[in-house]
């Protein structure tokens, strides 16, 4: 056991690939199943401002990033996002557990349930498959940060019509954390637009693209 | 092992991961801050020794870690637990 733990440490850790953890980022436990809610939040998992196509983005966008502060930045909220889509999927899940056909008519959850039963299939609330089309990764460095930037908060202004639509604390609880996490990477992402900006020709950053054109801001 | 012993310590780990990601994200875009970098170590020591801590009671946190079928056990994240 001893042995075990000296080969756990967070930034020491020998594995070369993505590496699951077996816990949430925040804890969920929601005692009252509610197909209702289940119908709202599911946009969350697959909708167009979703955890699905945030994870997506980023960890697509990183790929054209010349600098290595966003190149990690990218790489880490990208992840994030996954932890993010792990806690909405659990919400969902939980929320839709031991229901009966009374109660999933009673819901109005009939339209899902005919399509996926209880189980977790990335759409908007809307019914929309998960798409694409709702991000962008546009290999410009302004455009792409820009695009987070609105991203981030798109997924606020969701988490925030989430919570004027629920009243159960089990719920509220994890998505006011998942809320906060927007703001946070939107505070990271102007950063990055910062150091970005920093690296070009002040007068005009529109110049040149860092990650296409060569010599750009050099 | 209790259930609410479990989610305690659970909890605790939780707490102080989310204390190291944020100063880890934090110095992607200050990556110069040493304040940050010398937190980021003391906090690091805490996270490690709770991990260790919460591993030897309640099992491995990654695949790689567990031994044989012991990966396998329920809970998953996702899991209500009952209150036997």
């Amino acid at each position: 056991m001893a042995e075990k733990s000296v080969a756990l440490g967070y930034r020491g850790v020998r594995i070369r690939m993505f590496v699951y953890e077996k816990k949430l980022q925040y804890p969920v436990k929601i005692t009252n199943p509610n197909p209702k809610y289940a119908k709202i939040i599911i946009t969350q998992y697959g909708g167009p401002d979703g955890e699905l196509g945030a994870s997506l983005r980023y960890l697509s966008q990183r790929f054209a990033m010349p600098y290595p502060e966003l190149k990690g930045l990218l790489t880490d909220i990208g992840t994030e996002e996954l932890g993010h889509l792990e806690m909405i999927g659990t919400i969902v899940y939980q929320l839709t557990r031991n229901l009966s056909i009374d109660e999933i008519k009673k819901a109005g959850f009939e339209d899902y349930f005919v399509d996926h039963t209880t189980g977790i299939y990335p759409q908007a609330a809307s019914g929309t498959p998960w798409s694409a089309a709702g991000m962008q990764s546009k290999g410009d460095v302004i455009t792409d940060l820009s695009e987070n930037l609105a991203a981030e908060q798109k997924a606020r202004t969701t988490y925030d019509n989430i919570l004027r639509l629920v009243d159960d604390p089990d719920v509220r609880e994890p998505i006011k954390f998942l809320r906060e996490r927007e703001v946070v990477h939107f505070q990271r992402f102007g950063e990055g637009l910062r150091l970005a900006t920093d690296r070009l020709d002040s007068r005009n950053y529109y110049m040149c693209n860092p990650a296409f054109d060569k010599n750009c801001g050099k | 092992m209790s259930t609410s012993c479990r989610q305690s310590a659970l909890k605790k780990l939780s707490a102080a991961q989310f204390t190291l990601w944020e100063l880890h994200l934090y110095l992607d875009t200050h990556p110069g801050d040493l304040q940050a970098v010398a937190l980021f170590k003391k906090c690091h020591a805490k996270y490690t020794a709770l991990v260790s801590e919460y591993e030897e009671n309640y099992g491995a946190l990654t695949g790689f870690n567990a031994e044989g079928a012991e990966w396998l056990k329920n809970p998953w994240p996702w899991d209500i637990e009952g209150c036997e």
